[in-house]
């Protein structure tokens, strides 16, 4: 059953699913207090077209090009968001959504452009078993730096997000904070990229976090409990891929979508039988 | 909950607050100029109070009364003037002071209870790294006691009337240890009784030597709830105890449209 682990590929996608899962997980209940779910989902295809781009400007792919174009696909959209939004007038929503569609139809078209890149698939949709040791050094340091930023600000990030000017009455850094999450989240986007693929990776960030908050009662077991949740699910989801022959990018992000209305109906059931005591 | 509180007086007293007001406790402003871009929300404001005073801000919609709020809590940070607290510079003593945002701006759907916002009134003290200590539990037992929030501790936001949740956020200042409360609208949406018991929470704390500045737009109940008053229209057009700021001439400076039917 477990002979699957005697592969190198299988032990490295193992690891690498649940420490994106993971830190992933961790930093999607920010997210999600932040009310960004829709907004990673739109910056998760600005980077494609980023990843393109550097493949033409290198004239290869690489994990370093891979990484470097997904982080500039990312920042162009995100950053440009918020200056088209002022200018034009318009709301985040609609100036985000004109900016991530027109970045993605370009990274299709320059795609085509490219000859030599195949792989069109397993950037769309993930590609975990063909993990390098490369590729995983940017997942570990990406996770390290994620965790260090939510022990290192433990109770700001609470009070940040809960309301923003009485955390900055409070003296806590609340714009420099803001800059620094969304540069976590993009950062973090670029490595599920990798598991997953782009147009799944807002999953890791948001459904583990939709799991917890039907159970938990303070934000700080919603950070910690969505990473679990997250870790958990990503490697179980390597080996059940395996056992089931299918892909497990989708297949992580799969279980965590069955694992969500589980949730919620122990949740409803646990509030049933409490409530029985005051019908009687 | 009957709305007593005067049985608490020594727990408010407890919780940093004297009860007589000291004579350097004074929360001075002087020469306060607010710009928007081009638009000016507040010019030239001047005043002087000292703690144990409930202070009620009038004025209409956009006659700079969030504004004298926010600079005051630290949240403008380009304004000129001073304002100082104790003859301390406000950034130095930031933690005396507490705002209260409106109800609105709250999330009532957060993952937090009751217990878990009024502890993080304790964040000045600790800041990131401090760890959580016997006196901190003490701090916010008191604090939930006081505002007579026992019962409901463990509840969610979500499951909270308007005045419960004004009376927690006023519980997480007690908390902080703030000796000047700023509250945005704390009446607006709430019924009778709740807002009549939140007033007898506001006179309380100001009778322990506290200082509370209120934005407050129903001009009804002023006498009742402030017992000092303070008229804004971008400018200060009236301030002093209710008794004798609180004129008709004062309100037709302050509003273009009096309101009528007012007891003053």
């Amino acid at each position: 059953m477990f002979d699957f682990l005697e592969f190198g590929f299988n032990q490295r996608a193992i690891l690498a699913a649940g420490l994106i899962g993971f830190s992933n997980g961790a930093l999607g209940a920010l997210v999600v207090l932040r009310k960004n779910a829709l907004v990673v989902s739109a910056l998760a295809h600005a980077l494609l077209p980023g990843i393109a781009l550097g493949i033409l400007i290198f004239g290869g792919l690489n994990p370093f090009v891979g990484f470097v174009g997904a982080l500039f696909g990312a920042l162009v959209v995100g950053l440009g968001t918020v200056y088209v939004a002022r200018v034009a007038l318009l709301d985040h929503q609609t100036s985000l959504s004109v900016l991530y569609t027109t970045a993605f139809a370009g990274g299709l078209l320059m795609l085509e452009r490219i000859p030599t890149f195949t792989n069109l698939e397993g950037w769309l949709f993930g590609n975990i078993l063909g993990l390098r040791n490369a590729d995983l050094w940017i997942s570990y340091g990406v996770s390290l730096l994620i965790l260090v930023s939510l022990t290192a600000w433990r109770r700001g990030w609470i009070l940040y997000l809960f309301e923003p000017s009485v955390a900055a009455s409070m003296g806590v850094p609340v714009r420099r904070m803001n800059y620094w999450l969304t540069l976590l989240m993009v950062l973090g986007l670029v490595t599920s990229l990798q598991a997953v693929g782009s147009v799944l990776s807002a999953a890791l960030f948001i459904t583990p976090t939709a799991i917890m908050l039907q159970n938990v009662r303070s934000p700080r077991a919603l950070i910690w409990g969505s990473g679990l949740t997250g870790g958990l699910a990503g490697a179980v989801s390597i080996w059940l891929s395996n056992v089931l022959d299918v892909r497990p990018g989708a297949m992580m992000i799969l279980l965590l979508g069955i694992l969500f209305p589980v949730a919620l109906g122990l949740k409803r059931l646990v509030e049933a039988r409490r409530a029985l005591p005051a019908v009687r | 909950m009957d709305g007593k509180l005067t049985s608490d007086l020594f727990r408010i007293t407890e919780l940093g607050a004297s009860h007589d007001p000291e004579p350097g406790h004074c929360l001075a402003v002087e020469g306060l100029h607010v710009h928007y871009g081009a638009i000016c929300a507040l010019a030239d404001v001047s005043f002087s109070i000292g703690c144990g005073h409930c202070v009620g801000l009038l004025g209409q919609n956009g006659a700079g009364k969030s504004t004298l709020l926010k600079s005051i809590a630290g949240l403008h940070t380009r304004f000129s003037g001073s304002l100082t607290w104790r003859g301390l510079p406000l950034a130095s003593v930031r933690r005396e002071i507490a705002y209260l945002p409106q109800k609105d701006q709250v999330d009532p759907f957060f993952p937090l209870t009751v217990r878990g916002l009024v502890e993080m009134g304790r964040y000045p003290h600790l800041g990131e790294r401090g760890g959580w200590r016997k006196l901190d539990t003490e701090v916010v037992d008191t604090a939930i006691e006081t505002l007579k929030l026992g019962d409901l501790q463990k509840r969610r936001l979500f499951q909270l009337s308007g005045g419960q949740l004004q009376r927690t956020h006023i519980a997480r200042a007690l908390a902080q240890e703030a000796h000047v409360l700023l509250l945005d609208e704390p009446f607006a949406g709430l019924d009778e009784p709740s807002q009549r018991m939140l007033g007898e929470v506001l006179r309380e704390l100001a009778a322990n030597g506290r200082l509370l500045m209120v934005c407050h737009h129903d001009l009804k109940a002023v006498p009742e709830l402030f017992d000092t008053v303070l008229l804004l229209n971008r400018k200060l057009v009236g301030f002093g105890p209710v008794t004798e700021a609180f004129t008709p001439e004062a309100l037709r400076a302050a509003f273009d449209h009096p309101p009528e039917n007012v007891h003053v």
